[in-house]
């Protein structure tokens, strides 16, 4: 190689990280604080940071799509904003970068079955969003071992739990068999698929996590006469829902409000398949949330009139993003705290008026 | 003196029947007799376990082949496949090319290739002779490897090891270039794929799994690019062997700037489908580079005539101001770059140029450069007409692949750079360098792809965004290149200081000295350090799922297992860890055997 060649190839190496560089182009803009709907509507779709590998939460199917039901909530606010639930980019975060990532300005919205705790609303710089499913830790195991759905942590004493290292699960197990006074010997691996291998090798007596995560898996392995899952009631509450930045309370709005008309169309009836055929005359609350009488609320907001028209069209309303996303996994909305609050659940929306 | 022949070759050992072998390799002994039985014993036990683990009717194999689109690319739309085989294709061409151009046509007997053989064929039916009938599945016993199969495998590999045993009979003196039996090998492989089936997921008409998966043969759209491949790759290797007969030498520069080019190429036109509209290539980037490559054969010319020779140094230092001024003025990104090239130009021209035929040599391979930067720059500056609904069109092995590949290329120069700054005389440089090498070696990856991922956009303008892609690669790039740095560092110790007292004492200069001289002997002797290091880095590029990016072992071994809808895979880690296991072990157990062979040919460890 003479002289020649190791130039041009030194020139070409030097560009080569400047050319796979992104788009932008770095004329001097001034710099102006754009609101987060401004950010988003500039850009042309929304941000939003999921886990991409969540059983019912956010999966990525075998083509590469997204589905779940943080994923359709994703897709219900790209509707809203855009009127086309597609106009969606999902970037997958891990437990670890979340937050940073949010308030980087990464993502616009983080739904990321995250849960909503005090100290997470009020350090971080964000804001978390009404809950869209009720999830609590349980603990599952062998019925061989004596275990039963109405065992209580009283009953685990001696016994080995695995569970998944870093999250509050492990916190709140030894916590619970503290208070209970029954001695556990915790094994702690680094994601939760590894401690389900460990429990169905018989190297723990129990495993756990957020009851989701446990139904979902007991269903898979049809074991549902074999494992138990208990205590009835949750050792925590695990309220996961949208997160967004503090200070902006119009994106705030736009995002709790498009939980809201998934509860609304939900509370009475309209789903995907009858929401053109709906007797809004009959229904004046309806009739204003989907922009049908009288959009100024969504106006208001700096959405179009039919804003949750389209979401409640495009993506359906509570119980169908609730059915289509886990059902499958074995969980269902009766008797949980995922019900109606008609029927005694917690899902209950202000009304929209 | 004695004779030459004992020297070269011993005696050969003469065959002395199976029965003489064992007596006196296994049972020599009584207690070397119960050793051998024992390890057999194990051998066949373990084997057994493993085999039989990997049959067992509770693996849920299809978790892998259905997910393979996953694996390889993860969310790239089906519609744009053709853009990921040309990728394929063109590197395994290019890898022909090479291997035809650079090949030694090196001979094999067949006696040794018929014995290379008959241990593959030994190792496979010895596999199948233990491989257990029946497996525990939660307490009961079932069946999995019927005797009848048994029996057919059985017969098939002593019919097999009869006919291999015929050939090493009849002409054992025969040689065969080592090439063609690759080639052989090859082309099963890609014959097999026309007939083998597989485990796959079906879905009824009311989308409820077919179940038991049935064995499906692979899909056309494998098939047949899979084939005109390995079609492509031969004639790159009989077009490379008819070059290197020709005795064209300067085209292995050629192939060196193709591999420099080919991936870059492919990032920026081939994978990423630019939206580039042709008005901007004519009315824009086409002018550029003409005016750009005048522009620097201008400067070539000008730049040796005696008048201009005293005020060289202004001019360089001249353009310099030049390119800081229009760095930071809101022009087109390609024109910054361009003017800083031309000022590289400009500084090395005249050292360079200095003939008329290298000035005319220089010409030529700065308008190339020019009009392939323009090119490339346009491509990767266009916006992607693939849409995903990831943030990044490379995921699975893909990614793997691209980090590798850039983050090994980017390295490997800032390597020797760091590694002879370390070693400068000059104290700012050696300073400098030690710095960087000591600061990146002493935090841990994971910790850089945080900063790169997450910290730097705090530290980066408001609007200035890099690919998080990107990223990743300038982080791995940094971070091997650190380590490379002392692994070159090293060798350049095992030079004697006799090498640079010669170079200095026939007056070469100090690039000449480190380009010729030292590097040469220097990375000679480091090639097993920094093959270990490749190999590392391409297995660390399974760390950046630690920043939210999808590739090979974290689709493995987070995604699949979560998959609960359709076809549901929910809790098969298993499966999905093997499958990357031997993913990974199938590459870098080729970068090995690919150095092991390089290490012979220089005869490293000889002299």
């Amino acid at each position: 190689m003479n002289k020649k060649t190791i130039v041009s190839l030194l020139v070409l190496a030097l560009v080569a990280v400047a050319c796979a560089t992104d788009t932008t182009e770095d004329a001097a803009e001034v710099v102006v604080e754009l609101t987060t709907l401004e950010t988003v509507t500039e850009r042309g779709f929304l941000k939003c940071g999921v886990s991409g590998s969540a059983v019912a939460f956010s999966e990525t199917q075998a083509d590469g799509s997204v589905t779940g039901i943080d994923a359709d909530y994703c897709y219900a606010v790209a509707a809203a904003v855009f009127g086309d639930y597609s106009k969606v980019e999902f970037t997958a975060l891990t437990a670890a970068e979340r937050f940073t990532a949010l308030s980087a300005g990464e993502v616009d919205l983080l739904i990321r079955n995250t849960t909503w705790t005090q100290s997470r609303d009020t350090d971080l710089g964000n804001d978390f969003g009404p809950t869209t499913y009720y999830d609590g830790q349980q603990l599952m195991g062998r019925n061989a071992d004596g275990l039963s759905a109405s065992s209580t942590l009283g009953d685990i004493d001696g016994l080995r739990v695995c569970t998944n290292a870093g999250t509050t699960t492990e916190k709140n197990i030894t916590e619970g068999a503290g208070l209970a006074g029954a001695t556990i010997e915790l094994v702690t691996v680094e994601a939760f698929p590894e401690a389900m291998e460990k429990f169905k090798a018989g190297e723990c007596d129990l495993v756990t996590t957020d009851g989701s995560g446990l139904v979902g898996n007991r269903a898979k392995e049809d074991k549902m006469n074999d494992w138990a899952i208990f205590p009835a009631t949750p050792i925590s509450k695990e309220p996961l829902g949208p997160v967004y930045r503090s200070n902006d309370s119009q994106w705030a709005d736009i995002v709790n409000w498009t939980v809201y008309a998934t509860f609304i169309a939900d509370e009475y009836g309209v789903t995907r398949a009858n929401i053109d055929s709906f007797d809004y005359e009959a229904n004046p609350e309806m009739g204003r949330l989907t922009g049908k009488n009288d959009g100024e609320l969504q106006t208001s907001m700096g959405l179009t009139a039919d804003a949750y028209y389209n979401v409640i069209k495009q993506v359906g309303n509570y119980d169908e993003i609730y059915s289509k996303n886990l059902n499958p996994v074995g969980l269902y909305r009766e008797g949980s705290a995922n019900a109606p609050w008609t029927d005694g659940g917690l899902i209950y929306a202000p009304p929209a008026r | 003196m004695q004779d030459n022949k004992t020297l070269e070759s011993p005696p050969e050992i003469q065959f002395a029947g199976v029965s003489r072998w064992l007596k006196e390799n296994l049972f020599s002994s009584l207690s070397s007799s119960i050793l051998s039985l024992l390890s057999v014993a194990a051998v066949v036990s373990i084997f057994r376990a493993i085999i039989g683990f990997f049959i067992s009717p509770e693996r849920e194999w299809t978790a892998v082949t259905y997910n393979l689109q996953l694996y390889m690319v993860q969310a790239y739309p089906e519609s744009d496949f053709i853009r990921v085989w040309i990728t394929v294709g063109l590197l395994i061409s290019l890898l022909g090319l090479s291997w035809g151009f650079n090949s030694l046509k090196e001979k094999v007997v067949i006696k040794e290739w018929c014995d290379g053989l008959l241990k593959g064929i030994s190792s496979f039916l010895f596999i199948i002779l233990i491989a257990p009938t029946n497996v525990d599945v939660e307490g009961t016993s079932v069946e999995v490897f019927k005797n009848n199969t048994r029996y057919i495998c059985l017969a098939v590999g002593i019919g097999l090891i009869f006919a291999v045993y015929l050939l090493r009979k009849t002409s054992p003196k025969t040689e065969i270039i080592r090439d063609r039996i690759s080639f052989l090998y090859l082309s099963l492989l890609v014959g097999s794929i026309w007939i083998i089936k597989v485990p796959t997921v079906t879905f009824t008409s009311s989308n409820e799994r077919v179940d038991p998966d049935p064995f499906l043969p692979l899909a056309n759209t494998t098939t047949i690019p899979w084939t005109i491949i390995f079609g492509c790759m031969i004639f790159a290797y009989l077009i490379g062997t008819f070059l290197k007969a020709k005795g064209k030498n300067s085209m292995s520069r050629l192939i060196l700037s193709s591999w420099v080019l080919a991936p870059l190429v492919i990032v920026s036109w081939i994978y990423r489908k630019p939206d580039f509209g042709m008005s901007n290539i004519l009315t824009l980037d086409i002018p550029i580079a003409v005016a750009f490559s005048v522009l620097g054969i201008l400067a070539i010319r000008t730049l040796n005539k005696e008048k201009i020779v005293p005020y060289q140094r202004y001019i360089t230092y001249g353009m310099l101001a030049l390119t800081v001024v229009i760095f930071f003025l809101p022009v087109l990104r390609q024109l910054k770059i361009l003017f800083f090239i031309t000022w590289l130009l400009v500084s090395v021209a005249p050292t360079i140029a200095n003939s008329k035929e290298s000035a005319k040599n220089l010409s030529i391979v700065w308008s190339v450069t020019v009009f392939i930067l323009i090119l490339l720059m346009r491509g990767a500056s266009s916006e992607s007409l693939i849409v995903v609904p990831g943030s990044s069109i490379y995921g699975g092995f893909t990614l793997t692949w691209l980090i590798a590949f850039f983050g090994i290329a980017i390295s490997f120069p800032f390597g020797v750079i760091l590694a002879l700054g370390r070693t400068s005389k000059l104290p700012v440089i050696r300073i400098m360098c030690t710095a960087v090498i000591e600061l990146v070696r002493s935090v841990p990856f994971i910790t850089w792809l945080f900063f790169g991922s997450v910290m730097l956009t705090l530290f980066l303008p408001k609007g200035v965004e890099f690919d998080e892609v990107l990223r990743a690669i300038v982080v791995t790039a940094i971070f091997s290149s650190a380590y490379l740095a002392e692994n070159v560092r090293g060798g350049l110790q095992s030079i004697s200081n006799g090498q640079f007292e010669a170079a200095d004492a026939v007056g070469l200069s100090t690039l000449q000295r480190i380009t010729l001289i030292i590097m040469p002997q220097a990375l000679r002797a480091v090639i097993p350090p920094i093959v270990s290091q490749v190999i590392s880095l391409f297995k660390d590029t399974s760390l950046v799922a630690i920043v939210g990016l999808f590739d090979l072992l974290y689709i493995g071994s987070k995604v699949i297992p979560n998959q609960s809808q359709g076809a549901n895979f929910l809790g098969t880690i298993q499966e999905n860890i093997l499958f990357c296991a031997i993913f990974y072990w199938i590459f870098t157990y080729s970068f090995a055997r690919r150095s092991m062979k390089i290490e012979k040919r220089l005869g490293l460890g000889e002299r």
